[in-house]
């Protein structure tokens, strides 16, 4: 790696001090003059007709300026894609899930609001409910859509190759079926809206990953023009892929601003949050994987049930992740894969970052086992699968930058792998697993970033970009990349971010496209206003621009240092020419355009990826089913770490989300259609001495088209550790458990079936 | 003030304290964590009228001005916080573990945090940032 | 989430406590906080008046007594009684419980009074006011059925608390206070095994003070809980265990079962099968009869987040477990 003045430094982020000071600020701390308080109505039933709604008392109520119900707005149902717009923000005449939105209210003070719910009517018309995905794509199912017949709302199909030939031929082939219920994002921060609406448009505050992706639908739902709505910056409390998409609460919130002409602040309670944003897939999936005698894998086959809930939310997307992982993660010649999503009577369910579970632990879990039949290493077993660059996946994706080897070589001598293996006490168990994750995916027009960079009169910088920091450190990010191209120190560096009434369009925080895209935007913006400096510099320094360079706030000529300007004066220098340096840059990924989801899953579908392994050291006491993870050890190809703190902190938090969360604990369970667990008492969020220390290891690869070289920082290990995580209960209990989360009933069971056990 | 105000509403509305956040219903995930004489409470299981007469500290209350608490540097320099939601209780539930011990182990820190939900971190370099508050190591960004 | 509204009073005594609970029917004492308020936030309970009792001094002791017992204050903090030395050290089965509960700051502000008069929980009843409007009201809350078991006529609400067992394995009894007097009774009569009201308190009435017998230099005990984290959680099932040697031989024997039924369950089979038994080999299939009765006698119904079935299997793991560390702890001793 090239020496660089802050890229691959570790620093802190440039908003730590203000969430340390309590100075940040969240939506719901905001506060506006005048502002009125909103509540919800929800329905009590899972499925039903709405066939009045009486408001009146609600509306004389002392202190309660308006009420809306779905007539109020303009008919519109939004979708992600044109083809799954399903949802009313606001429903006209029917609810299909429990405490779906109903009615709204915005009052001086909460209270009243509260009392005011109450004072409304509703005469629901029931209607048969379906809670299970796999009873709901049945005939004679209820029905959630009049278009979306048998209620599937994606069927996703890949089929390369040979697979049933394959399959025939392998030397061994293991077939298991995998199961699990949902699970929730739990953001730390309730999910809240503040809106303003007046003549002038609307401008809105809420947690988002992509303030644009929140502006279009908002304003065809509103019936403003796109460039009215404006979604402001603001601290948001985590995301990890449920806060992407437009929510009711955001279209509830506005309209009520828009009725009462006043701002609206809404605020979700734990249990709202819970229950009416997004939830995440329950899944079943028969899983089939064959390999050769060398433990190579000859073809994977696999049918994925999806429980999508009441609405479409990123189903194409969502359905298609298990294979893109796969893929992308160890060579399989010959690949068929079913996702369908179906639509039950329950929250609708988004993109989760480890997503399916029952995929990631799957198949690994397939991989050990066949490794243990053919006697044969795990670590070995993935060494032999592992992509490199330039593979091409079955569905004609090229690999580029890859250091996927050498993050499992670095995890196990880390780990201490070929020691422990096998070796371990009874009870105890050591499991790997690994990953690998797309950085930037087609989406349209709306798939790439832009950003500004401009010189202030001080010789500073203010970089304006669309990006958006869900905490993750984005913006530290780009500020390190403008800093970095400028050669200025972080400090110099300022930003408008994350606003879209200033800053150009951005992917979002999603696709793990940050760095890539929206860095990569800065990078050129920054770029381009270096070059402007140097026309001025070179004129100031007489020398030549292309020999000019520029480092720790001076720019100078290459090999004479002592030839030097201040940066900052030649910033002056150009508005005394009248010249403002004004850099603009736009990144957009190399992808297939072809390429869809449904119609056409084939072709480039990202710019690059990322790759990791992860291995997990796990106690499992084997009377009582408890498993207690004794340590858990990550290594991430990043490409290049712009900020290994940044990066580490990434790695970790994968790791948590992965092992802890997505094997051992998280899972909703369910009574007549209703969350019986929608708080953090019985919903098992993992605590601090619930984890061990995770130790991250970051590996760097030979990328070209990211920022300075840089991919995603940390999320193949989400991936990665599910598997590292199921494999290690396995090889502890000597048992494939099917059935996630691993919580203690849960390998209770299992240990006690294992006589019975097909291995 | 009426009766039924908790000390975290006081708090927030009345004295636009805004650090102090609120994030569940039932006590369980500690962002409205303030210290009551030194010890981590949480304001919303606590009514204001009998905060009376006790002494309060809120995150506003660490820092001298612009400088830091020296647990809240160690945060800033090793990477304990993200988003920064569950920050101000973490912090003050870390300062008050140092006040009354000021040498802990991890598994004291662990447990002095464990009312404290952090959905972003995975609690490593919390655990760090506390350990380094502990031995004067968190004054400098950890490299 | 917004408290209903109420009037508040805040005595110096317990005794005013006691006089103003009585004179007013739609009131409750606020101890902690970390119950009550959470089911007022769910519209649980919506009290007029609400008796805060933290201006309370003087009922906050954990005191040795002459002969060796123990008088805990009611409103001793949880946190207290988990560092006490005094309790490590005599009573081990009543640090351990107290030390598991919940997690620091919760602990700190609740008190022994609290967690003894907890109410019991179903995760039917335990839900916000807006899902339980869903539903019909559920016997616990006057209605008329139960979610649990269809068609059920008796509330199969649980009593999660964790010094419960821990005290009823020790023998302990409890001073309950009225405006008028005071009476002591043995702890097993404080609860009443009825779901919808666990405890025998009467409005006006407040629990005072936990007593605890003296300790036997000879003594052991330990608490054994299952739950599905490290801390947070309420028991999914739990066993105290408190015994005494003798020459070698058991000379006395105590085993209670928690978060199994509406009132913690005394298995009377450590006495009968384990006293005068030696401590040797062979003691370990008594022990598994003694568990085999936790098993029995356990009767758990699916009222919480993990199947009563795993729930009801475990108890006879902790019962073993807690009576194996017991007899190390004597043996020690």
């Amino acid at each position: 790696m090239p020496e660089y003045s802050v890229i691959g430094k570790r620093m802190p982020r440039i908003d730590s001090a203000a969430k340390a000071l309590g100075e940040a600020k969240f939506t719901a701390d905001l506060a506006l003059p005048g502002m009125l308080y909103g509540k919800v109505l929800r329905s009590p039933h899972p499925h039903a007709r709405i066939l009045n709604i009486d408001t009146s008392r609600a509306e004389k109520l002392p202190g309660v300026r308006v009420v809306v119900t779905g007539k109020d707005a303009i008919p519109y149902k939004w979708g992600v894609f044109p083809y799954t717009r399903d949802y009313q923000l606001l429903p006209v005449d029917r609810v299909r899930y429990y405490q779906e939105e109903v009615a709204a209210v915005a009052a001086i003070d909460e209270e009243i609001a509260r009392e005011a719910l109450d004072l409304i009517r509703v005469d629901y018309e029931v209607l048969p409910a379906v809670f299970d995905a796999e009873e709901a794509l049945k005939e004679g199912a209820p029905q959630l859509h009049d278009d979306k017949l048998g209620n599937v709302s994606v069927r996703i199909f890949v089929d390369e190759g040979d697979v049933e030939g394959a399959l025939a031929a392998s030397y061994l082939v293991q077939e298991d079926r995998f199961s699990s219920p949902e699970e929730n994002y739990c953001q730390t921060e309730p999910y809240a809206v503040l809106a303003n609406f007046d003549s002038s448009g609307l401008d809105i505050w809420c947690p988002n990953a992509g303030p644009h992706m929140k502006a279009r639908p908002l304003s065809t739902a509103l019936g403003l023009p796109t460039s009215q709505v404006r979604v402001r910056k603001v601290f948001i409390g985590g995301h990890f892929g449920g806060r992407s998409e437009i929510s009711p609460a955001d279209f509830i919130a506005s309209l009520l601003s828009q009725k009462a002409r006043r701002p609206v602040k809404l605020v979700y309670t734990r249990e709202e949050s819970f229950n009416c944003v997004r939830q995440v897939h329950a899944c079943s999936m028969l899983l089939r994987t064959g390999v050769d005698r060398d433990g190579k894998i000859t073809a994977v086959d696999t049918k994925i049930i999806m429980d999508g809930g009441a609405y479409a939310s990123t189903g194409p997307i969502a359905g298609s992740v298990a294979y893109l992982m796969w893929e992308e993660t160890y060579r399989m010649p010959n690949l068929r894969y079913e996702g369908i999503r179906a639509y039950t009577n329950k929250p609708p369910r988004g993109m989760y970052p480890h997503h399916p579970r029952v995929a990631f632990a799957g198949l690994e879990m397939h991989l050990d086992a066949l490794a243990e039949r053919l006697g044969m290493d795990p670590l070995e077993m993935r060494i032999r699968n592992a992509v490199s660059e330039g593979y091409v996946t079955p569905t004609k994706t090229v690999i580029h930058s890859c250091a996927e080897t050498e993050t499992m070589l670095k995890a196990a001598e880390a780990a201490g792998w070929k020691e422990k293996r096998g070796k371990l006490p009874p009870g105890r168990g050591i499991g790997m697993g690994c990953g690998a994750v797309i950085s930037g995916f087609p989406m349209g027009i709306r798939g790439g970033s832009a950003a500004f960079v401009r010189f202030n009169e001080d010789g500073d910088v203010t970089v304006i970009s669309g990006v958006v920091d869900n905490g993750q450190g984005n913006d530290s990010m780009i500020a390190q990349i403008a800093a970095e191209e400028l050669g200025l120190s972080v400090s110099n560096i300022n930003l408008v971010t994350a606003d879209t009434s200033v800053t150009p369009a951005d992917q979002g925080a999603y696709s793990q496209s940050s760095t890539l895209l929206s860095g990569g935007a800065v990078k050129e913006a920054a770029a381009d206003a270096k070059r402007q400096l140097f026309e001025v510099a070179a004129d100031m320094l007489e020398a030549k621009a292309g020999d000019l360079e520029a480092r720790d706030g001076r720019i100078y000529v290459r090999g004479a240092p002592d030839k030097y300007v201040a940066t900052a004066k030649v910033a002056r220098t150009a508005l005394s020419r009248n010249h403002t340096i004004l850099g603009r840059g736009f990144r957009w990924p190399t992808v297939d355009p072809k390429r869809d989801w449904i119609s056409n899953p084939r072709g480039q579908i990202a710019s690059t990826f990322s790759f990791g392994t992860a291995i997990a050291e796990v106690e499992v006491d084997q009377e009582t089913g408890r498993v207690k993870l004794l340590s858990m050890i990550a290594a991430h190809d990043c490409g290049t770490p712009i900020n290994p703190m940044a990066v580490e902190q990434q790695m970790q938090r994968s790791a948590v989300e992965a092992g802890p969360q997505a094997v051992l604990l998280e899972k909703h369970i369910w009574n007549k259609g209703q969350n019986l667990n929608a708080n953090f008492l019985d919903y098992w969020f993992p605590l601090s001495v619930d984890v061990p220390r995770i130790e991250p290891i970051i590996v760097t690869s030979n990328e070209t088209f990211g920022p300075f070289g840089a991919k995603e920082g940390g999320l193949s290990i989400t991936v990665a550790m599910v598997g590292a995580v199921a494999n290690a209960v396995r090889n502890a209990t000597g048992v494939s458990i099917t059935e996630l989360p691993f919580t203690p009933d849960v390998v209770a069971k299992a240990l006690a079936n294992k006589g019975g056990q097909v291995q | 003030m009426p009766d039924h105000k908790t000390l975290l509403e006081v708090l927030r509305v009345d004295l636009s304290l805004t650090g102090a956040k609120e994030g569940c219903e039932d006590g369980t995930c500690g962002t409205c964590t303030v210290l009551l004489d030194g010890w981590p409470v949480r304001s919303c299981l606590l009514l204001a009228a009998e905060a009376q007469g006790h002494e309060i500290t809120t995150i506003e209350g660490l820092s001298d001005g612009e400088r830091l608490h020296p647990v809240q540097e160690a945060f800033v320099n090793y990477g304990g916080i993200q988003c920064g939601y569950c920050t101000p209780g973490m912090i003050l539930t870390s300062k008050a573990l140092l006040d009354r011990n000021p040498s802990p182990t991890e598994a004291e820190v662990r447990e002095a945090i464990s009312g404290n939900l952090c959905r972003c971190t995975g609690y490593t370099k919390i655990v760090e940032s506390v350990l380094a508050a502990a031995d004067g190591t968190g004054s400098t960004v950890n490299t | 989430m917004r408290l209903p509204r109420f009037h508040l009073l805040q005595p110096d005594t317990l005794k005013e406590a006691c006089s103003m609970l009585g004179d007013r029917n739609e009131s409750v004492l606020l101890a902690g906080g970390t119950a009550l308020l959470v089911d007022m936030n769910q519209r649980l309970r919506k009290p007029s008046w609400v008796i805060s009792i933290k201006r309370v001094t003087g009922w906050d002791h954990i005191a040795l007594e002459q002969d060796g017992g123990l008088r805990i204050g009611a409103l001793a903090s949880v946190a207290s009684v988990a560092r006490s030395p005094l309790i490590a050290e005599r009573h081990p089965v009543l640090a351990q419980a107290a030390t598991s509960v919940g997690v620091p700051p919760l602990r700190h502000a609740a008190t022994v009074g609290g967690n003894l008069s907890l109410n019991n929980r179903c995760i039917y009843y335990n839900q916000s006011e807006l899902w339980r409007q869903a539903r019909p009201l559920c016997l616990k809350l006057g209605g008329d059925v139960c979610h649990v078991v269809e068609k059920g006529r008796t509330c199969l609400a649980i009593h999660q608390g964790d010094l419960a067992p821990a005290l009823l394995a020790l023998g302990a009894s409890v001073v309950v206070m009225g405006a008028a007097d005071e009476r002591v009774l043995p702890l097993r009569d404080f609860f009443t095994g009825d779901g919808e009201k666990p405890n025998v308190l009467e409005q006006g009435e407040l629990l005072a003070e936990v007593r605890i017998p003296p300790a036997s230099p000879s003594g052991g005990s330990a608490y054994e809980k299952l739950r599905v984290r490290e801390a947070m959680d309420f028991p999914l099932a739990s066993a105290a265990a408190n015994l005494r040697l003798d020459g070698g031989r058991i000379a006395e024997a105590s085993v209670v079962l928690g978060a199994m039924a509406a009132a913690p369950l005394e298995i009377t089979a450590a006495t009968t099968v384990l006293v005068g038994q030696k401590i040797e080999d062979g003691l370990d299939i008594l022990l598994d009869q003694v568990a085999q009765q936790g098993f029995e006698r356990a009767h758990p119904a699916d009222n919480l987040a993990v199947d009563a079935g795993y729930r009801r299997k475990m108890t006879s793991v902790l019962v073993r477990r807690a009576l194996e560390r017991a007899i190390a702890v004597a043996q020690g001793a």
